[in-house]
């Protein structure tokens, strides 16, 4: 059976000496100027074992196990949302052509940072919810609306979240930009500049708060 | 149909634990689970001589990070009742949200004001049922048909009536301003500067409040929303000149997709043909 991505989460039961082994490698290798062949053939080894077990697991939170970056930003009459294509387990790249921006309809589209399985799960269910909403109204959502749903959505789950943190950006009425970004229980934050999500979010908070 | 709980049409309420189980094994294999936005906050209520004054800062954080730096904690109830919220940001917006259209029903059908105490009631009722899983601390103040009233409601649904209250993070830096300066009859303008100073001084002592001040007086028959009244943080610097970078980002590929065309309906257009 392939190894479910749940079980490449399972920490190592004897961790502190394998972090220890790890660092009597690290420091021997610098103590040595040249590596000798048998200390990096062990270096793989511990690297492979790593990969099966990641040691890193118990230091990230849920939104770091696959990564993402996902920034909107307003102009004058208009938005851009923009986001990473990154597909990871923790430190390897799985894919790098993974959709984390879907368009709702012409005039809205969402960012789903956070767990990618959640992330595609929210968005089904936030097309269905459109859908719905669609032939039950004939016409399109507004932005605002939206952003109501979605937080109604994930508020929902209050005490078993999706760990996804959506970013919305649309044109309302008007074509008047809207963006907004919401925590994985759907707390809103509206902003008039720019909203950020992700496990990068602190980069992007850096170089958005400087250069806006 | 209903079985199929995910893709059936929208609850009519509640929560739904059916990701409960699954995050629980996510966090037993070692993930830890995310912050939520909170809002570790400074919020203050007073009476004074026609009315109540409530305050609140703007800063809402997830973490160590600050998320919002002028963000609303001062919720609306009732056009007579008002209701600061600490906590959770989520839990404090919904459960405000939920007990104001409640409320808005019950004037539907009753036809009269809103009294503060059903406002109470229906709060700590929803906050006990979830046994302070709902993190939601409030300040509550409204004047009714029976004058002025202030509460604060803690997240396990205890309640507290008193003529001055604080809540959230900063709540001592904002009390040990009421205790020494808070006296009866206050004047309105005496008031706001007594609420004012009392989130400034929870906006500059503790590290959980900060950037602006948001004020609303209700007093009877009319309430005042002053959002920003104070704005003791403001930007210091931005650069005149903005930024320019020395490479361009490179254009990879350009595509124009055009907007469907939305169809006009015209009322009494022509007849269909026979």
């Amino acid at each position: 059976m392939d190894p479910s991505p749940y079980q490449l989460l399972a920490s190592p039961p004897s961790r502190p000496a394998f972090y220890s082994a790890w660092n009597f490698l690290y420091r021997n290798s610098k103590r040595k100027t040249q590596r000798s062949p048998k200390y990096s053939f062990m270096l793989f080894s511990s690297s492979l074992a790593s990969l099966r077990n990641p040691q890193f697991s118990d230091v990230c939170t849920v939104f770091e196990y696959n990564g993402s970056a996902i920034v909107a930003m307003v102009g004058k009459n208009c938005f851009a949302i923009a986001s990473d294509r990154r597909l990871g387990v923790n430190l390897q790249t799985v894919a790098t052509d993974f959709q984390r921006i879907h368009k709702i309809h012409d005039k809205l589209f969402i960012g789903l940072s956070g767990l990618g399985t959640d992330a595609q799960t929210l968005y089904q269910r936030l097309v269905f919810r459109h859908k719905l909403y669609q032939l039950q109204e004939e016409r399109d959502m507004k932005p605002d609306t939206f952003a109501n749903l979605v937080s109604a959505v994930l508020y929902e789950k209050r005490f078993g979240p999706y760990f996804c943190q959506p970013v919305i950006a649309g044109l309302g009425d008007d074509d008047k930009p809207f963006i907004c970004t919401m925590d994985s229980i759907g707390a809103q934050e509206l902003a008039k500049d720019f909203v950020v999500a992700g496990s990068a979010s602190e980069s992007l908070y850096g170089a958005c708060e400087a250069f806006f | 149909m209903s079985n199929n709980s995910c893709m059936d049409l929208p609850a009519k309420g509640g929560f739904s634990f059916d990701l409960c189980k699954r995050n629980a094994m996510l966090s037993q294999k070692g993930l830890k689970l995310p912050p939520f936005r909170k809002t570790g906050t400074t919020i203050v209520g007073l009476v004074f001589q026609d009315g109540v004054i409530l305050g609140a800062d703007t800063r809402a954080t997830e973490g160590p990070i600050v998320c919002d730096k002028n963000c609303e904690k001062i919720h609306y109830m009732a056009p007579n009742i008002y209701c600061c919220g600490a906590g959770t940001a989520a839990d404090t917006e919904a459960v405000t949200d939920m007990v104001s259209s409640q409320l808005q029903l019950h004037r539907y059908h009753t036809g009269r004001e809103s009294r503060v105490v059903t406002a109470l009631t229906l709060l700590k009722k929803h906050l006990f049922n979830y046994q302070g899983h709902v993190s939601a601390a409030l300040v509550l103040g409204g004047v009714d048909c029976t004058g002025p009233h202030l509460h604060t409601i803690y997240p396990h649904g205890s309640t507290d009536t008193l003529p001055f209250a604080t809540m959230g993070s900063g709540s001592l830096a904002a009390m040990s301003v009421f205790e020494s300066k808070y006296k009866e009859g206050l004047s309105r303008d005496e008031g706001i500067k007594l609420v004012s100073e009392a989130v400034c001084s929870g906006i500059f002592n503790d590290l959980g409040s900060g950037s602006n001040v948001d004020v609303c007086v209700i007093t009877k028959g009319h309430k005042e929303y002053l959002r920003n009244h104070m704005l003791p943080n403001p930007r210091t610097y931005v650069s005149e000149r903005g930024y320019s970078f020395p490479k361009k980002t490179e254009v990879l590929m350009t595509k124009i997709t055009p907007m469907k065309e939305k169809v006009e309906v015209t009322e009494g257009g022509d007849a269909m043909e026979e």
